[in-house]
């Protein structure tokens, strides 16, 4: 009888620990998006206020400590408003979708890769279809990609290529919906329909 | 005291259900891969090892690399918005402080760096795991104090 009242409650106490773990994990997460928007959006304000009153082109920046803002992702079709951060390590994904450190910023030359959980930020990616529109935003200025192609490769199979041109390579785990560790990885790519550069 | 085991336990089903229940689906019928090999062709071959050796430089430059707001400190006119400053710099600049204020701190490089031919980054998470086995542990828990 003790034995038993012994053994559930550790069980309940475990269990209730996982539980707790994983809000913490999900609460810090949603903690730190609100404060990558609210940092991105100083920026912006910053950035609108410098325009202002510069007598010459302000240059965009070209690249970020990891963990910073440093572009808007959104995806009308499936309701999709990130700001990504740089990097791709454990704490970038928690607060957002996470710039491939070394790859292009999005609307330069080259392969932008943007990537982000499956159960998270990029919950929908799956829903992207071909021809879809997706909208970058930078400090550089705003641009309007269509999604040319959406492709499944295995977890450690090459899957990114430098590019000569502008692309955008937005990456998850696949099946999106799927119980473990996601065997392979999903790639949406897109291409660059409409560039609004900023004054 | 049951009855609060019990309800305890079916709040926190309910509360999980949402975020694994996308994790069951696909165990029963995963979805058919369809592997596309990327075709690299001899001249994306060359360019690519240039813009390998352009990508190694560009990443030694992150000893002065500048944040998001750092661009802004080209703009001498207004030298109280923004001024130029590294992350290592003594009296941070104020957008470097924004950063701070909202907590996005800088955090150690990420591992994952792009190159040619690389994999896609690994996205795993294990919190629809845990949350699963936690319900599950507290489940049985409840379910053994109460036999």
């Amino acid at each position: 009888m003790i034995l038993r009242r012994v053994l559930g409650s550790g069980l309940y106490a475990a269990g209730a620990g996982l539980l707790l773990y994983s809000a913490a994990t999900l609460v810090r997460g949603a903690l730190a998006r609100d404060n990558v928007r609210s940092a991105w959006e100083q920026l912006e304000a910053r950035r609108v206020v410098a325009d202002a009153g510069a007598s010459f082109a302000v240059t965009a920046p070209t690249s970020f400590v990891a963990g910073a803002p440093l572009a808007r992702l959104v995806i009308p079709g499936i309701g999709l408003d990130e700001i990504v951060v740089e990097g791709v390590d454990g704490t970038a994904l928690n607060a957002g979708p996470g710039h491939l450190v070394g790859s292009a910023l999005p609307g330069e030359s080259g392969n932008a890769v943007i990537s982000a959980h499956r159960d998270r930020h990029f919950n929908a990616l799956d829903r992207i279809t071909v021809g879809d529109t997706v909208v970058t935003e930078t400090l550089g200025g705003r641009v309007t990609w269509v999604v040319a192609s959406r492709r499944v490769v295995g977890r450690g199979m090459p899957a990114l290529y430098h590019t000569q041109t502008a692309v955008l390579t937005l990456t998850t785990c696949w099946p999106v919906r799927y119980f473990g560790s996601a065997p392979d990885r999903l790639l949406i790519t897109a291409h660059p329909v409409e560039r609004t550069p900023r004054a | 005291m049951k009855k609060y085991l019990a309800v305890i336990t079916v709040l926190t089903f309910g509360s999980a259900v949402p975020a694994v229940s996308a994790q069951f689906t696909a165990a029963v019928a995963p979805p058919k891969k369809a592997r596309v090999e990327e075709a690299a062709p001899a001249a994306a071959t060359a360019k690519a090892a240039k813009d390998t050796a352009l990508s190694e430089k560009l990443t030694d430059m992150k000893s002065w690399v500048d944040s998001a707001a750092v661009a802004l400190a080209a703009k001498p006119p207004a030298p109280a918005a923004d001024s130029a400053a590294s992350p290592n710099t003594s009296a941070p600049s104020p957008d470097s402080t924004v950063i701070r204020e909202h907590g996005v701190k800088p955090h150690a490089e990420s591992p994952a760096k792009f190159k040619n031919g690389a994999p896609a980054p690994d996205t795993a998470t294990p919190i629809p795991l845990l949350m699963l086995a936690g319900a599950a542990l507290l489940a049985a828990g409840s379910w053994i104090r109460r036999r």
